[in-house]
């Protein structure tokens, strides 16, 4: 496989703006949910955030209770995020909503 | 709440992707991920970096006003001509775009003007960020940029079709297919044409588009006409995709390398 270099840029600005990772909060929902792990989630608990490699190679970004998946994150600044995960920073996931079996909504933020 | 379904591959069971957006819960429904979107092509896991129902749940829930949403560079095709000249070939973004920046700021992309004012104005320093920086080739480019901008005065261009337009711009010195499609996805908005570059590519092998047999050099259009056959399937536009999964590839640098890597070997010399 080859290919040639890169060198586009979108919105003719010279990319993407470089996130606050500091400051960076987005809320959003829990996808993919682990009905077992959720089942104990509670409005306020803080969950681990972190990328999740699987088999095959495979990563998603992942909310953790207690050291077990609750489910996966997809929230529309997740290039942000990721991008401020590759260079060091650390968030949690806070519940927002008291989980009665429906979906799961979170506050991504530093700790 | 707002659903929504994309029933594209007869499927029973389906994915649900929820997202929290303007004070209300949204869901997006794909195909189950062992469905293929095309032949040898799975939809995957939407959650799963690099897989096609990423990409597509990707482009549904950054939506229209993401910043990946805007791509020209210019306001014309002269400006976007000299602005993909400029750029590419390994170049940082940024670089490129600061040098076409400089050119369109004095004045030389009329035509008109002398080489050696081009190439002067490429050989100094350019300031990106807070950083000084010289570009590369800068006399080849400077007579690329020269030539190119001569002949937009010399010739109409064909912008009734964006295949036209491209294989017009094919005859330009110093422009590839890559280049080519790239001015005329700008300048034309046109979901026709592909701009492989190596994040592209990269994106391709990871979700099983292309293969190693695969190169640029020898297979662009083929590899072109599986990329648009992709977005239309996923029923996304190809330009909006592009620039979608450029953005990510390029910023998740180190998390595709290492899926890269992990690929069955001969796939991961992208």
């Amino acid at each position: 496989m080859s290919g040639g270099g890169s060198g586009r840029t979108g919105g003719g600005g010279g990319g993407e703006p470089s996130p606050d990772c500091g400051s960076l909060i987005v809320e959003t929902t829990l996808n993919s949910p682990v009905p077992a792990v959720v089942a104990s989630l509670k409005k306020g608990d803080r969950l681990t955030v972190e990328i999740q490699s699987g088999t095959a190679g495979t990563n998603s970004l992942v909310a953790k209770h207690g050291g077990q998946i609750a489910g996966s994150l997809t929230p529309p600044s997740l290039i942000a995020i990721l991008s401020c995960i590759q260079n060091g920073f650390q968030y949690v996931a806070v519940v927002l909503n008291d989980v009665t079996g429906g979906v799961v909504r979170v506050r991504i933020q530093a700790p | 709440m707002h659903k929504i379904t994309i029933k594209l591959v007869a499927s029973i069971k389906h994915q649900i992707i929820t997202t929290w957006r303007n004070g209300d819960i949204d869901q997006l429904e794909l195909p189950e991920p062992s469905v293929e979107i095309l032949p040898g092509v799975r939809w995957g896991k939407f959650d799963d970096f690099f897989t096609a129902a990423f990409w597509v749940s990707r482009s549904w829930i950054d939506g229209d006003s993401s910043p990946h949403a805007e791509y020209a560079l210019g306001t014309t095709l002269r400006e976007e001509i000299a602005a993909c000249l400029l750029g590419g070939h390994g170049m940082p973004a940024e670089v490129g775009l600061a040098a076409f920046h400089r050119m369109r700021d004095r004045g030389l992309l009329d035509g008109k003007g002398a080489l050696e004012d081009i190439e002067k104005a490429l050989t100094e320093p350019l300031i990106v960020g807070a950083r000084r920086v010289r570009y590369r080739y800068p006399h080849a480019k400077s007579r690329f940029l020269a030539e190119a901008m001569q002949k937009i005065n010399a010739e109409p261009a064909p912008l009734h079709s964006a295949l036209e337009l491209r294989k017009w711009l094919l005859t330009f010195s110093g422009i590839g297919p890559k280049t080519a499609s790239w001015i005329t996805r700008n300048a034309l908005h046109s979901d026709d044409v592909a701009i492989l570059d190596i994040h592209i590519i990269r994106a391709g092998l990871l979700m099983g588009l292309f293969s190693s047999n695969h190169t640029v050099q020898r297979d662009y259009f083929d590899m072109e006409v599986r990329l648009v056959a992709f977005a239309r399937a996923a029923g996304v536009s190809l330009s909006r995709f592009d620039s979608i999964i450029w953005c990510y590839m390029r910023q998740m640098h180190e998390i595709v390398m290492n899926a890269l890597s992990a690929l069955p070997s001969g796939l991961n010399c992208a």
